[in-house]
């Protein structure tokens, strides 16, 4: 799930950082920049692992900060195609399901890698709601929000920036994995127990 | 604005080296898993997807790929930086994004792991002839059935047979279990009381 990246970085350092050490100052900086920010096909980063050098602090003219030229290295979130992952429930619709890491919400899991054969119903208890049933040998089985899915990483895209949004849409995602349950082993924790 | 900066140019030819990503002793850091072929050096100017306009600057990537990481290797680095269960969270050194990392690693099967075991099962499943990716999964989940660790593994009729109880046994014996997992005699008691409920439930 986690990659280290080795990166390169020109960076300008605030003037009200100068009263820590300048390592200290310099992680600040990054941290602000890259923390919880999506790098295309890099992936999301978690933390600033460690600093490998720092070079320059040269003031440029016009500039009242100085530039640094960092090289560091940080934890990266890429799951990679195959991993198998445990996630909680965040959505359930027709079109497939959502699921969340806490730390990142961004995994949907279509129809069609869904377990086969399954259907999208109302649950008897509840009219009101829908979920999603997998129907395996006559037995129906639920997935409902109690306890954690395992599913199986099927892609990771990083759709462009969009120019436009309209009004309501949803908030544009950096970074999308799409899951899939369609394999022995996946769905929620509690059908395999 | 994807133009290249000279001094990016400059760095890219300097630090091409044919190395391959094992072995990271030079930066003290130890990395288990890092055999993980190096993208080769991806090199491209990109922007930072963040609103501060200050970022959207030109930064190069030397090493996309410098050695996976096991769960438990980014929970113990986060320990190190500080992070605890503690829920008043006073902690300044960790962020916010990194806490929520840090509460689903804390919840998942690596929580309990030490490098000794990880070291230990890496060695011990050397005759088995796993792909990094499958060693990777199996230490980051801990399958302790057959069912789940087919999940994990490509061809596993094929490669194993029976011998893929013996794989599962390893595994449990050598990583600890995960939190939430009840010991065997009460776990099959909740189980079978569980699977009578749920299908009263689906009767019903």
């Amino acid at each position: 799930m986690f990659y280290l990246s080795l990166l390169e970085h020109t960076l300008r350092l605030p003037p009200e950082l100068l009263k820590l050490s300048l390592d200290d100052s310099i992680k600040r900086e990054l941290e602000r920049l890259f923390l919880d920010k999506v790098i295309a096909n890099l992936g999301h980063v978690v933390s600033v692992y460690d600093i490998k050098s720092i070079d320059g602090g040269f003031i440029y003219p016009g500039q009242g900060a100085s530039t640094y030229t960092a090289v560091f290295r940080l934890i990266m979130f890429r799951p990679f195609k195959g991993e198998i992952i445990t996630a909680k429930l965040k959505e359930s619709d027709s079109k497939g399901l959502r699921l969340s890491l806490g730390f990142f919400d961004d995994i949907y899991v279509p129809a069609h890698l869904m377990p086969n054969p399954s259907s999208f119903e109302t649950d008897p208890e509840n009219p009101q709601y829908k979920r999603w049933l997998w129907i395996f040998e006559d037995e129906k089985y639920p997935i409902d929000g109690f306890d954690e899915i395992k599913f199986q990483v099927h892609n990771v895209s990083y759709p462009p920036i969009p120019i436009e949004q309209e009004k309501d849409s949803k908030p544009f995602a950096p970074m999308v994995i799409t899951g899939s349950l369609d394999s022995d082993g996946l769905g929620p924790v509690s059908w395999w127990s | 604005s994807s133009s290249v900066s000279p001094l990016c140019v400059a760095l890219f030819s300097i630090s091409v080296f044919t190395g391959t990503s094992q072995g990271h002793s030079d930066c003290g850091v130890e990395t288990f898993l890092c055999f993980f072929k190096a993208d080769n050096y991806l090199f491209g100017s990109l922007n930072c997807f963040s609103g501060d306009e200050n970022a959207k600057r030109i930064f190069c990537r030397q090493k996309s790929n410098d050695g996976a990481l096991t769960n438990f290797e980014v929970l113990d680095f986060l320990r190190s930086r500080g992070a605890t269960k503690d829920p008043t969270r006073v902690m300044n050194s960790i962020a916010p994004s990194e806490f929520k990392v840090f509460d689903y690693l804390v919840e998942s099967a690596c929580c309990n792991q030490t490098r000794e075991c990880i070291n230990e099962f890496f060695d011990k499943c050397k005759n088995y002839k796993l792909a990094p990716a499958e060693i990777l999964n199996i230490i980051n989940i801990r399958p302790s059935s057959v069912v789940e660790i087919d999940s994990i593994m490509e061809d596993c009729e094929s490669r194993f047979g029976e011998g893929i109880q013996d794989l599962v046994d390893l595994v449990t014996e050598v990583l600890p279990p995960p939190p939430s997992e009840p010991k065997p005699e009460e776990g099959m008691e909740e189980d079978e009381g569980q699977g009578q409920d749920d299908e009263a439930k689906q009767g019903s």
